[in-house]
C-alpha cells in the first residue's frame, strides 16, 4: 500500500484548491492509494517523505509568468510555481506527466488512466515556463454558468491561466442560451437581468479560486457613463437616453443619431473634452471598485465606420482620439494610485495607427490586435508578402474596407508599434468564434490555430485571447487542446499534439480517428467554405458525395461499435449523421434548388438541435446555426470561377 | 431538457459548498442536465425561477438546531435550513430523497442511481428537525487525514452535524498508522508533532467548510500546558522540569508519572497554582481557537490514580473538578468568551461531587463517558429502577467502575440531580465492542436502540468515540446510527432494509440473512467474555460459521469487481472470518503452539490486506481489540452453558 502525503505550504485558497484537486486524481487514478494532508507555513527540507505544494524558494515569485517548477522523486519532493495560479497549473502537469489529459471542458473530456500508484510511479522532474505570457479565453457564445464553469475548470488544467468576462455581465450570452433562439423544440425561457449580474460574482468566485489572470470589460466604456450598462438601447425615443448622451452621440451626415440603431454601435464625438471627462471619471471609478480585474480592455463602440465627422473630431483620426482618451485615463487613474493595466484595440477603423498622439505612459497599456476580418486559411505570421514593404492603404473616414489578407493586417499591427514601440502586444483572435463551424472535422483549424499560437513571438505578442464560444468541442477538442500546448510551448509539434490528443480520446483506434476527422476536414474544405476560393459546383457535388461515403464506411468499422465507449466516441456517433446532413446542405446549395434548400436546412437544424440534451457541453447550438446558415449563402452567391480545387 | 438553475443566498463558504455539492451529485446521477448557478443577497419567494439554497425566512435561525426545509417543485423552490450546516445537511437530504445513498465514509460508500432527471423528477417536500441537537463522531484508531475526511465528509451527508477532534495536537492517531503498532513486517516512519498539526490544520479547514459543531481537545490538560505534547519516553526528558513533576499527583507517597503515562497521570488539583495553570491554559485556548463549540475539560485519563495527598483527600475528585470548572468558567467570563465547557462523567468522576456546585450550569454540558458498560442491551434497558440502587462507596484509588447500564444511570442520575447541566453521552458503541460482532446486525440493533432512546434519559447529544474506518464488513452500524440521531421514531428495519438495498441491489436480502447468521454463530457475548460457553458449542458454532462462508462463496455471491465495493468487502470479510472461527476452534483445544500459528496467520493476513480495507477496517484498532479478546477467550474453565444456543 502506497501512502502520499500531500503538504500544503500556506493556506492560499488557490494552493489548498491545487491540493484539492491533487487528492481527486490521484485517487480516481488509483482508488487504494492512500492520501495523507498536512499544512506547513513554509517549504521545510527537513520534512521527508511528503510532496510539498506551494510557493518554495525554490521558484523566483512572479505575478505575470507562470514558471512551474516539478521534481518529485519516489513520491516525495516538491510542487512549485512562481505564483499562486502558477502551483495549480504545476498540480495539473504533475497529472499530465502521470498520463491524465483534459481533452475538452466538462467532466466528459477528464481522461484519467486507472493504474496502481507505487513510489516508484511517481517520479516526475519538470522547470518550465510558459512560451507566452497571457494565455486567455474570453466568454463568447450562448452560454450559462455551467459552460462558463467548465472553461475555468479546464483553463490551468492545460496550463492556460486566463479569462476574459467581457462586459459588465455576461447579460447577452446567458439570455442568447434561454431565449433557445432558432431551436424549434424549446421555447424562449424567462431571463432576469439581475440572473446574469449576479452570475458575474460566481464567475469572479471561480477565477479568484483559480487565481487565474482577469481579462474584463471591452466595448461598452461609450454608453456605461451615461447610465446604460447592460443592452444595447435601440429605442432613440427612450427616455434611458437623456439629452446629455445624444448630445454626445458621433455626428455621421450631419446627425448625430444612434448608428445602426444601436446605443453599443454608437461612437461617441471624442473630440468634446466634456466627453472624455465622463469616460475617463467612469473608467477610474470601476477600475477603483473592481480591484480583482488584472486587465481592463477599453474599448469603443462596436461596428465600423461609425466615427464622429465633426469639425473637431476629423482634424484627427480616430487612433488618435483614441490615444488622448488613454491619456486622460493613464492620468486619472494615476492620480487615483491605481495600477490597473489597460488593454487598448487595433480594431477595423482602429487598424489605421495614429498620426498625432503619443502615449504618454505606455507601461500602463497592452496593445491588442483583434483581427476580426482576418482570413483563416493561413496562419498570422505566414507572409505572401513582406508587410514592411506594403503601402497600407490611405484613411478615409468612414468609408473604410477592412483587410481581409494577414499580410495586409501585420502591415497595420507594424505601424502600431512602430508609433509605440515600447507598449506590450497581444492579440485577441477568432478561430473558434465562427470559422470553425467551416471545418466540420477540426483538424484543419487546429492546425491553422496551433500554428498561430505556436509563432506569437515572430509577431512579439505576449499574449493571445481567445475569443470563442465557451461549447466548442464536437466532434473534438483538439483545437482547443492544440492551442493551449502551443500557448505553453512553442515549440510544440502540432502532429504530436494530435497524436497524444487521439491516442487520449479514441484509445487504440485515434490514429484511425485522426484520418478520418482530418478526411473530413479536408473534404469540407474550409478554405472553399470562408470563400477564400470559388470552384465548380460539380466539383463541390463530387466532394460531399465523397464525404458520405467516408462516414458509411467509418460508421460501420469504427464508430458504431464504440459509440458507448467514452463520450468522445458518443459524440462522433452524433458528429457523423451531423457531417451527411451538413454535406447535403452544401449540396443543395450547389444545386441551386430552393425548395430543397429550405427543407435541408429545416432538417438540418432539426437534427442538430434534436441532439442539445447530448451535446450542450461541446456544440453551441445556436452560434453554429447562425454561422453556418449565413456562410454558405455567402459561398454560393457567385458563380464560381475556377475548377482549381 | 430543461435547465436547472440554481441560486445561492448569500456568500457563506457552508453555502458555496452545498451548492457546489448539489450540483456535482445532480451531474452524477444525470450528467447531461445542464445546471446554471447564480446568486443572491436574499430569497424572493415570489420569484419562480430558481432552485434557492441557503438560509431564509422559512425557517428562524438557530445556530444550534438543524431544522431544515426542503420545497422544491419541478426543480424550483427553496432548501433551506436553521444555520448554514444545515442547508448542507438538507442539500444532502435533496439527494437522499432522489434515490442518493452514503452507506460509509469513503467515496466508495456513495450509492448514486444514473437516471435522466425530469423539472418533474425535483420535486422534493420535507421540514424536519433532528430529534438530537449534537449528533458527532470522535477521532480515534489510527487515521491519517483521508480516513478523517472520509468521515468529516460523511457526516452532514447522513444528517449527523459535528466532529470531534481529541487532544490539543492529536498526534497519538496518524502516528500510530505511521508506526505501524501491531505490524510486524512494516517498518516505522518517523512522525513529529508539527507534522500532526499541520494535519490538524487541514482537519480545521475540512470542519469550517461544513460548519460543523467543532468539539476539541477532552483529555491533555493535565501535560499540555505544561509544555507536554507528545508521549514522554525517559525521565531525563528536558520537559519534565522540576515545578511539573511537584505538581503531579501523589500517590502511595510519591509524585510520578502514573503507570510511566504522562497522559495517565492526574494532577495536585487541590493546589491552587495547578488550577490557574490549567484553567489559564484553556482560557488561552479558547481565545486562540474561536471556530472551536465546544471545549471538553477532562482531567488524566485512566483510573484510580487521583491525588491522595492531604489537601486533595479533603474532597473527592468530582469537587475538585467542580472547582476548576467555576474558576475556568470565572475567567471565560470575563474575558468575553461564550465557549460551552463539556466535563465528563468518567471512571472516578462516576461517583458525583458532594461539597462544589458549579456556579454557572448553562456554561456547561455534563458528559457521561460510560466506558466500562456492557453492550449487551441499551442504556435506557433497565432491569432495576436506578433510583432504587445504592450507589458503591467511593474509595480513592480503590474503585471498582461499574459495568451494569442501571449503576452507570443511576450515577449519571446523582449528577443530573448536582448540576442541572444540559447532558450529552460520549459513548463506544463502535470503539471495540463492534468487532465482536463479527456481521454487524447486532451492534447495529443496539447502536440504533440507543440512539433513538437518548431523549429517555434526557441527552441531548451523543459523541461516537470510534475508529474512522469502521465499515467492515458493511457500514450500517454507522447509517442506523445517524439515522436513530434524526428521527427517534426511525424503525430499525426500515432503516436496514434501505442500507442493504443501496449497498446490495437485489440480493439485500441473502446478504442480510448472512451477516444475521454470522452475527448469531459468532455470538459476541460470548466473544467479549460475557457467557462461557462448553467446548463443544463452540465447536459447532465455528464449524457451522466456517460451512456457511464456504457455501457462499461457491455460490459466487461476491463479485469483487471494481463497481461492486459492497461485495467486495464481504469477500474478504469471509476470508477473515473463516480464519478467526478456525482460531477459536484451537482456542478451545490446549494446544497453544497451533493456536498461536493461526492467530499470527490471521495478523497476517489482516495487515496484507489494509491497501483494500484501509478505508472501511481500521488495521491499528481490529488489532489491538482481537488481540486483548483472544487473551480472554476460554480464560475460565467452560460451562455448558444453554443461553449461548
Amino acid at each position: 500500500m502506497t501512502t502520499v502525503t500531500i503538504a500544503k505550504i500556506g493556506s492560499h485558497p488557490t494552493v489548498s484548491y491545487a491540493c484539492d484537486e491533487l487528492r481527486r486524481l490521484l485517487k480516481a487514478m488509483d482508488r487504494r492509494l492512500l492520501i495523507d494532508e498536512r499544512k506547513y507555513s513554509a517549504y521545510d527540507e527537513n520534512v521527508n517523505n511528503v510532496i510539498f505544494v506551494g510557493l518554495s524558494p525554490f521558484v523566483s515569485e512572479s505575478e505575470l509568468d507562470d514558471e512551474i517548477l516539478i521534481d518529485i522523486n519516489d513520491g516525495q519532493g516538491l510542487i512549485s510555481g512562481a505564483n499562486h495560479r502558477a502551483v495549480l497549473i504545476a498540480a495539473y502537469r504533475f497529472m499530465r506527466e502521470l498520463g491524465c489529459r483534459w481533452l475538452r471542458p466538462g467532466d466528459d473530456g477528464e481522461i484519467i488512466p486507472k493504474r496502481t500508484l507505487d513510489k516508484a510511479a511517481l517520479n516526475v522532474s519538470v522547470r518550465e515556463t510558459p512560451s507566452t505570457r497571457y494565455r486567455c479565453i474570453a466568454i463568447e457564445g450562448a452560454s450559462m454558468f455551467e459552460h462558463v464553469k467548465n472553461m475555468l475548470e479546464w483553463i490551468p488544467r492545460v496550463g492556460m491561466n486566463a479569462y476574459y468576462t467581457q462586459k459588465l455581465a455576461p447579460m447577452s450570452f446567458f439570455r442568447t442560451w434561454y431565449s433557445h433562439r432558432y431551436n424549434p423544440f424549446k421555447e424562449a425561457e424567462p431571463f432576469e437581468y439581475s440572473f446574469a449580474e449576479a452570475s458575474n460574482e460566481r464567475m469572479e468566485e471561480e477565477i479568484a479560486k483559480r487565481s487565474l489572470c482577469r481579462f474584463a470589460v471591452g466595448h461598452g466604456w461609450t454608453q456605461f457613463p451615461y447610465g446604460i450598462m447592460y443592452d444595447s438601447v435601440s429605442d432613440i425615443n427612450s427616455t434611458i437616453l437623456t439629452e446629455e448622451y445624444k448630445s454626445a452621440f458621433a455626428e455621421i451626415n450631419g446627425e448625430r443619431i444612434l448608428f445602426n440603431g444601436k446605443t453599443n454601435f454608437t461612437q461617441l464625438c471624442y473630440s468634446n473634452p466634456e466627453v472624455r471627462r465622463k469616460m475617463t471619471e467612469f473608467t477610474v471609478n470601476f477600475c477603483r471598485e473592481n480591484p480583482n480585474i488584472n486587465v481592463i480592455r477599453y474599448i469603443l463602440a462596436d461596428g465600423m465606420n461609425n466615427y464622429c465627422e465633426c469639425e473637431n473630431c476629423r482634424t484627427m483620426r480616430p487612433a488618435d482620439w483614441y490615444m488622448t482618451l488613454l491619456n486622460d485615463l493613464d492620468e486619472g487613474l494615476t492620480k487615483a494610485g491605481l495600477d490597473t493595466k489597460i488593454s487598448f484595440v487595433i480594431y477595423v477603423d482602429l487598424l489605421w495607427p495614429p498620426e498625432k498622439i503619443k502615449l504618454k505612459n505606455p507601461d500602463r497599456f497592452l496593445m491588442n490586435l483583434s483581427p476580426s476580418s482576418r482570413t483563416f486559411t493561413r496562419p498570422l505570421s505566414q507572409h505572401r508578402r513582406d508587410p514592411d514593404t506594403i503601402e497600407l492603404p490611405p484613411y478615409v473616414q468612414n468609408k473604410l474596407d477592412f483587410p481581409r489578407d494577414v499580410d495586409v493586417i501585420i502591415a497595420f499591427y507594424n505601424a502600431w508599434r512602430r508609433w509605440i514601440p515600447e507598449c506590450k502586444c497581444v492579440t485577441l483572435d477568432y478561430h473558434l468564434m465562427w470559422d470553425h463551424y467551416l471545418d466540420p472535422g477540426y483538424t484543419e483549424c487546429a492546425r491553422i490555430l496551433h500554428a498561430d499560437c505556436t509563432r506569437l513571438e515572430r509577431l512579439a505578442f505576449d499574449g493571445f485571447i481567445s475569443c470563442q464560444e465557451q461549447r466548442c468541442a464536437y466532434p473534438t477538442g483538439l483545437p482547443m487542446f492544440a492551442m493551449a500546448a502551443a500557448l505553453w510551448d512553442k515549440s510544440s509539434k502540432f502532429e504530436d499534439v494530435c497524436a497524444d490528443y487521439y491516442e487520449a480520446a479514441f484509445g487504440k483506434d485515434g490514429e484511425a480517428v485522426s484520418k478520418y476527422l482530418s478526411e473530413i476536414s479536408r473534404l469540407f474544405d474550409p478554405s472553399f467554405m470562408r470563400n477564400d476560393h470559388k470552384e465548380a459546383h460539380i466539383d463541390v457535388m463530387e466532394r460531399m458525395d465523397a464525404i458520405d461515403a467516408l462516414v458509411d464506411s467509418f460508421f460501420v468499422s469504427h464508430i458504431k461499435k464504440n459509440k458507448d465507449v467514452n463520450m468522445s466516441w458518443t459524440y462522433l456517433y452524433s458528429h457523423a449523421k451531423y457531417c451527411k446532413m451538413y454535406a447535403e446542405l452544401v449540396r443543395c446549395y450547389a444545386s441551386e434548388d430552393e425548395s430543397a434548400i429550405e427543407a435541408q436546412t429545416k432538417a438540418f437544424t432539426e437534427y442538430h438541435f434534436s441532439l442539445e440534451d447530448e451535446t450542450h457541453s461541446v456544440l453551441d447550438n445556436f452560434f453554429f446555426d447562425e454561422v453556418y446558415q449565413r456562410w454558405i449563402k455567402r459561398v454560393f452567391a457567385n458563380k464560381p470561377t475556377t475548377v482549381d480545387f | 431538457m430543461f435547465t436547472l438553475r440554481i441560486c445561492r443566498i448569500g456568500s457563506h463558504k457552508t453555502v458555496n459548498f452545498a451548492v457546489v455539492e448539489l450540483a456535482r451529485y445532480l451531474k452524477k446521477i444525470d450528467s447531461r442536465l445542464p445546471i446554471d448557478r447564480t446568486l443572491r443577497q436574499g430569497y424572493d419567494e415570489d420569484n419562480s425561477l430558481y432552485l434557492y439554497v441557503g438560509l431564509s425566512d422559512k425557517v428562524a435561525y438557530n445556530k444550534h438546531k438543524d431544522e431544515i426545509f426542503i420545497d422544491v417543485n419541478n426543480g424550483v423552490g427553496i432548501i433551506t435550513a436553521a444555520n448554514e450546516r444545515g442547508v448542507l445537511i438538507a442539500v444532502y437530504r435533496f439527494l437522499r430523497e432522489l434515490g442518493c445513498r452514503f452507506i460509509r465514509p469513503g467515496e466508495d460508500g456513495d450509492i448514486i442511481p444514473k437516471r435522466r432527471l425530469t423539472a418533474a423528477d425535483l420535486t422534493v417536500s420535507v421540514h424536519e428537525t433532528p430529534s438530537v441537537k449534537d449528533r458527532i463522531i470522535c477521532i480515534e484508531g489510527c487515521p491519517i487525514y483521508e480516513h478523517v475526511q472520509n468521515v468529516i465528509d460523511w457526516i452532514p451527508k447522513n444528517g449527523m452535524n459535528g466532529y470531534y477532534i481529541q487532544y490539543n495536537n492529536p498526534i497519538f492517531y496518524p502516528e500510530r498508522w505511521y508506526t505501524h503498532t501491531y505490524d510486524e513486517h512494516s517498518v516505522p516512519e518517523p512522525y513529529s508533532s508539527e507534522d500532526s498539526a499541520g494535519y490538524k490544520a487541514m482537519l480545521d479547514e475540512e470542519l469550517a467548510k461544513r460548519s460543523l459543531v467543532y468539539y476539541a481537545v477532552g483529555h491533555g490538560w493535565t501535560h499540555f500546558p505544561f509544555g507536554i505534547e507528545t508521549v514522554v519516553k525517559s525521565e531525563d526528558d528536558p520537559r519534565l522540569t522540576e515545578e511539573y513533576k511537584s505538581y503531579l499527583a501523589e500517590i502511595n507517597g510519591v509524585r510520578g508519572f502514573y503507570q510511566g503515562a504522562h497522559f495517565k497521570t492526574q494532577l495536585c488539583y487541590s493546589n491552587p497554582k495547578v488550577r490557574e495553570i490549567i484553567t489559564d491554559a484553556a482560557v488561552k485556548y479558547a481565545k486562540e481557537h474561536p471556530e472551536v463549540d465546544l471545549l471538553r475539560f477532562a482531567l488524566g485519563d485512566g483510573f484510580n490514580n487521583y491525588c491522595e495527598c492531604e489537601s486533595c483527600r479533603k474532597m473527592r475528585p468530582a469537587d475538585h473538578l467542580m472547582i476548576i470548572l467555576n474558576e475556568l468558567d470565572e475567567k471565560l467570563t470575563r474575558e468575553g468568551l461564550d465557549v460551552r465547557v463539556s466535563f465528563p462523567i468518567y471512571v472516578d468522576l462516576i461517583w458525583p461531587p458532594e461539597k462544589v456546585k458549579l456556579k454557572n450550569p448553562a456554561r456547561f454540558y455534563q458528559n457521561l463517558s460510560p466506558s466500562s458498560r456492557t453492550y449487551s442491551k441499551p442504556l435506557y434497558e433497565l432491569d432495576r429502577d436506578p433510583d432504587s440502587i445504592e450507589l458503591p462507596p467511593y474509595v480513592q484509588n480503590k474503585l471498582t467502575i461499574p459495568s451494569d447500564t442501571e449503576t452507570l444511570i443511576a450515577f449519571y442520575k446523582k449528577w443530573q440531580e448536582w448540576t442541572g447541566c444540559e447532558c450529552i453521552i460520549y459513548d463506544y458503541h463502535l470503539f471495540w465492542d463492534h468487532f465482536l460482532d463479527v456481521g454487524y446486525t447486532e451492534i447495529s440493533k443496539l447502536i440504533h436502540k440507543d440512539a433513538t432512546g437518548l431523549s429517555r434519559l434526557n441527552f441531548v447529544g451523543y459523541t461516537s468515540c470510534q475508529p474512522q474506518s469502521c465499515s467492515f464488513p458493511t457500514g450500517l452500524p454507522m447509517y442506523v446510527m445517524a439515522h436513530g440521531f434524526w428521527n427517534k421514531d426511525s424503525v430499525f428495519e426500515d432503516v436496514t432494509k434501505e442500507y442493504y438495498e443501496a449497498a446490495f441491489g437485489e440480493r439485500a436480502e441473502e446478504v442480510e440473512g448472512y451477516l444475521t447468521e454470522l452475527s448469531r454463530l459468532f455470538n459476541r457475548a460470548f466473544i467479549r467474555n460475557d457467557v462461557t460457553p462448553c467446548h463443544k458449542a463452540v465447536t459447532d458454532r465455528m464449524e457451522a460459521a466456517i460451512r456457511l462462508i464456504d457455501e457462499t462463496e461457491a455460490a459466487h455471491l461476491w463479485n469483487v469487481g471494481d463497481e461492486a465495493d459492497s461485495f467486495k468487502y464481504l469477500y474478504y470479510h469471509g476470508e477473515y472470518m473463516k480464519r478467526y472461527a478456525k482460531l477459536v476452534l484451537l482456542a478451545a483445544k490446549p494446544d497453544t503452539e497451533a493456536f498461536e500459528a493461526a492467530k499470527k496467520e490471521l495478523m497476517e493476513y489482516h495487515f496484507a490486506n489494509q491497501a483494500e480495507l484501509h478505508t472501511v477496517l481500521d488495521g491499528f484498532s481490529w488489532a489491538r481489540v482481537y488481540n486483548t479478546m483472544l487473551s480472554k477467550l476460554f480464560a475460565n474453565e467452560p460451562e455448558n452453558n444453554p443461553d449461548f444456543l
